[in-house]
């Protein structure tokens, strides 16, 4: 009695749920041989072993998996600002902005909820999602300025840029603002000693940068021996004092 | 008695059986044909020389034959976002496209007497090309090739030029080009006379006077044989002594191991020199590896990239803006390029 | 012989044997719990391992010949783990490979890849460290979080012990208006907003019998049974009944209050049990 009851009861709510697409991440099989046809509401006949074989028709963890769309509630570096819509792995988007709190699902309230009002459009604290991890980059670098050994020069903005940009950091002349005093060379006594250099992104973010100097000559006979992994070892500033002189 | 009588028949018998098997076997006409039967097998038979190796270390065997997972040389960013910052990481973004006068200032900078001190270092454009033919598992084979440029510049090779003429004009006219060594019928004869070696002399360009007398050289000379393909025999002298003692020589290889992977790397022109000239060499050279390009569809030249030595850095430009992407259409009475080129290959080698 | 039987004399499908619900303490279980039950046990589970058929008939690409489509769900086996943990419908399967055609079937489990995750209860406000398979992952991105997945999912397709248990937990929570969060007053508010519409489908009485398995459902009837008739020692009742027939004897000691009777203690008991001591006392040998 109990088991009829429940057919009927019971179907109702799970046609309404079976509408839903469904997902599978699993195995898939198949029987190798179909059991025999049965009369209507009787019990099946018996299984043979036979009807136990079965075929891998999908493995589903082998696919691909879809990004999947989610709305910031607030400004994750790298990822975006708060109130976008970023469509990323599952797998990240689960674990660095779900459950952290980061994100939430993208549903019509939650887009609407997290979307930004008009007072934090107009303060703008980060200029862009990325400025963030360009600033933390570049605070982390050493940035080798080889000056030439021979010839007299004075460091400008573009010698920074030419640094910068054999590294792999693009960036103009205008972001780049020089320390007050300044750096005059070939100077032997200041191979190797740091000073700072602030980088503007977007007008916005700064960076301090460390640059250090490095003389190189033309001639292979008169360049001064290489020292290894230079970037590990300590260095002094080059003008002697080490935080006044850096302009903010 | 009787033992002698056995033994003579058993020799009779013997006989009478030799006999029959030489009536079977020994017939000429028969033997003949056996013969020419196994002779055909014989030539049938290829002989299989076995190569004598040297010892190869054991981690050196079979090298060819590893599996290795090769990163594809064709290098597509197109998936990696543009920057929209002032101040980016390079490593996030696509490659940065500079215009050619914008790489050769980034040269310029770190070329300066502030930095590394070298103004008038040689500018190298490395071209990457896809070999790929008009179907997918045919391939343009390695070539090299002579690119005229507008502006010479001194490239540091040693060329010398024999050119054969009959007038006495021309001959003025291609000494004051600059060729080597001028000469008409009298050059002939001191080569076949093995007084002047043909091996001096890198190219060997000819008028079409002397082309009749030039023949008895052909096979002297063999790929050096001037031809109207390759640019070495023709009317203009000067323009062709000034082609091959001032142009651009490169040579496309080949991946070793990717097919589709053609790299070349010619010097294009010298920093100090000016901007606007070495764009226009660069642009000569890229239309005259265009020149080759199969027909198919897709790009030929995928990457250039602008270099300079002591600096290691790579500046990428676009080609596009001097070349076409794609093939232009034309009539189909032009000959297909991969046949030319493939002559040009015989005769520039 | 018909009043032995469960159906009384009607026999004509053969003796039926009792049921768990019809016999003993099972069938003092409420009509609440059964319909979990029916919701955990008798209900189609949707097809996770195979691919189901649809239509009712199928006609045979070869010959033409129309057949019946008839389902045959493969069976699956809930090992004890998969109680542990939150494996989204998923289970071990058991059967056969048949890898040659000319070789022997060989047995094979088929069991999902599982993996260690955290999940976040928004109801709750906790995180948990559970045993998942991609598949749950999926499902709770597909309804938008775990509390949905879990309120949303019968019994039948959680297939886990730990989940409908979970799911009890969050079912009470929501219906006490989640005093977890009483914190912030703003979060507990947008969660009752968010979830109040999956209580529509329990009563109170369901919730409380919701997600419990047979054993607990016994233990739990049983302990409520026994707190309904408590059982009273003797020894109270027939001291009690001494008390008044003292009390109607008229004799003064049994007082008028009782429990002044009982409570009372000698006052020389309520001396400090220092006084007793004696410091400069022969110390005793052990």
């Amino acid at each position: 009695m109990l088991r009829n009851l429940s057919k009927t009861t019971l179907n109702f709510s799970k046609n309404a749920l079976s509408l839903e697409q469904q997902v599978r991440t699993t195995f898939i099989l198949k029987r190798r041989y179909e059991p025999h046809l049965h009369k209507t509401n009787t019990t099946p006949k018996k299984y043979r072993a036979k009807h136990f074989i079965y075929d891998l028709v999908e493995d589903t963890l082998v696919k691909k998996r879809e990004n999947i769309e989610v709305v910031l509630t607030q400004f994750v570096d790298g990822v975006g600002d708060k109130g976008d819509i970023v469509s990323m792995k599952a797998h990240f988007v689960y674990n660095q902005l779900l459950l952290p709190g980061f994100a939430v699902y993208k549903t019509d309230e939650n887009v609407a909820k997290y979307a930004k009002t008009e007072a934090e459009k107009n303060t703008v604290v980060h200029s862009s999602p990325y400025a963030q991890r360009t600033v933390n980059m570049l605070e982390s670098l050493i940035v080798p300025v080889s000056m030439n050994k021979d010839n007299a020069w004075v460091i400008e903005p573009w010698h920074i840029r030419a640094s910068l940009r054999k590294m792999g950091y693009h960036c103009k002349d205008e972001c780049i603002t020089m320390p007050e005093q300044k750096i005059e060379g070939p100077e032997l006594t200041n191979e190797g000693k740091e000073f700072f250099v602030t980088i503007t992104i977007n007008n916005l973010e700064k960076a301090k940068v460390r640059c250090r100097l490095h003389h190189w000559s033309t001639e292979p006979s008169e360049r001064l021996p290489y020292v290894f992994e230079h970037w590990k070892r300590p260095a002094e500033n080059i003008f002697g004092s080490s935080e006044e002189t850096v302009q903010n | 008695m009787f033992s002698l009588i056995s033994s003579i028949k058993t020799l009779a018998v013997r006989s009478g059986v030799n006999s029959t098997l030489r009536t079977l076997h020994v017939t000429s006409s028969l033997e003949a044909a056996r013969k020419g039967t196994r002779e055909k097998a014989r030539k049938k038979k290829v002989k299989v020389e076995v190569k004598k190796v040297g010892f190869i270390p054991h981690n050196q065997r079979d090298k060819n034959k590893l599996k290795i997972l090769r990163a594809d040389r064709h290098v597509d960013d197109s998936w990696k976002a543009t920057p929209l910052d002032n101040v980016y990481v390079g490593k996030y973004y696509k490659w940065r496209v500079y215009s050619v006068q914008e790489a050769i200032q980034c040269h310029r900078e770190t070329h300066h007497p502030s930095m590394f001190n070298v103004p008038n270092a040689p500018l190298v454009a490395e071209i990457e090309i896809n070999t790929q033919a008009e179907k997918a598992n045919r391939f343009v084979d390695n070539f090299q090739r002579m690119a005229m440029i507008p502006h010479k510049f001194e490239h540091g090779e040693e060329r010398k030029i024999l050119v054969f003429t009959k007038e006495n004009d021309l001959i003025t006219e291609a000494r004051t080009a600059g060729a080597s060594l001028v000469g008409g019928i009298e050059l002939i004869k001191d080569i076949t006379n093995g007084e002047l070696l043909l091996s001096d002399y890198q190219y060997v360009i000819a008028h079409p006077n002397i082309l009749p007398e030039l023949v008895s050289l052909r096979g002297l000379m063999k790929r050096k044989f001037p031809n109207p393909k390759s640019g070495t025999l023709g009317g203009d002298l000067t323009d062709m002594i000034k082609k091959f003692a001032n142009g651009i020589s490169y040579s496309a290889v080949k991946d070793e191991h990717q097919q589709n992977f053609g790299l070349i790397k010619a010097t294009i022109g010298h920093l100090s020199m000016d901007s606007n000239h070495l764009e226009s060499n660069l642009k000569s050279l890229l239309e005259d590896i265009n020149s080759v390009r199969p027909k198919r569809e897709g790009r030929f030249i995928t990457r250039v990239l602008l270099k300079s030595f002591p600096s290691g850095e790579q500046l990428k430009i676009d080609p596009f803006v001097y070349i076409p992407e794609e093939v232009v259409k034309k009539s189909s009475s032009k000959a297909a390029p991969v046949a030319e080129e493939k002559e040009v290959v015989e005769n520039v080698n | 012989m018909a009043h032995a039987t469960p159906q009384g004399a009607k026999l004509l499908n053969g003796w039926k044997r009792l049921t768990s619900f019809e016999q003993g303490l099972g069938a003092q279980l409420p009509e609440a719990y059964k319909k979990f039950w029916r919701e955990w046990k008798h209900t189609k589970p949707t097809a996770v391992h195979y691919i189901p058929k649809s239509g009712r008939w199928q006609r045979d690409e070869l010959t033409g010949q129309v057949r019946p489509i008839q389902e045959h769900p493969l069976p699956l086996i809930d090992v004890p783990e998969s109680h542990e943990g939150i494996w989204g419908g998923e289970a071990v399967i058991k059967g056969f490979q048949k890898r040659d055609r000319l070789k022997r079937r060989v047995p094979h489990f088929w069991v999902p890849v599982l993996r260690k995750s955290v999940v976040h209860s928004a109801v709750l406000g906790e995180y948990m460290s559970v045993v998942v398979t991609d598949r749950t992952i999926n499902l709770i991105h597909e309804s938008h979080g775990f509390d949905h997945y879990l309120l949303k999912t019968p019994a039948c397709d959680l297939r886990s012990e730990l989940a409908l248990s979970l799911k009890r937990k969050i079912l009470k929570t929501l219906e006490e208006g989640c005093p977890n969060l009483a914190g912030s007053p703003n979060k507990q508010q947008e969660v009752i907003k968010e979830f109040q519409k999956y209580l529509d489908g329990y009563t109170s009485e369901e919730i409380d019998w919701y997600g419990l398995t047979y054993k607990q459902a016994i233990k739990k009837l049983d302990a409520k049974i026994k707190a309904e008739n408590p059982i009273v020692p003797h020894k109270l009742e027939f001291r009690s009944k001494l008390i008044e027939q003292l009390r109607q004897a008229g004799i003064k000691e049994a007082g008028n209050d009782d429990s002044e009777v009982v409570t009372k203690i000698p006052s020389d008991e309520s001396k400090n049990w220092l006084s007793k001591m004696n410091p400069f006392g022969k110390k005793q040998e052990t």
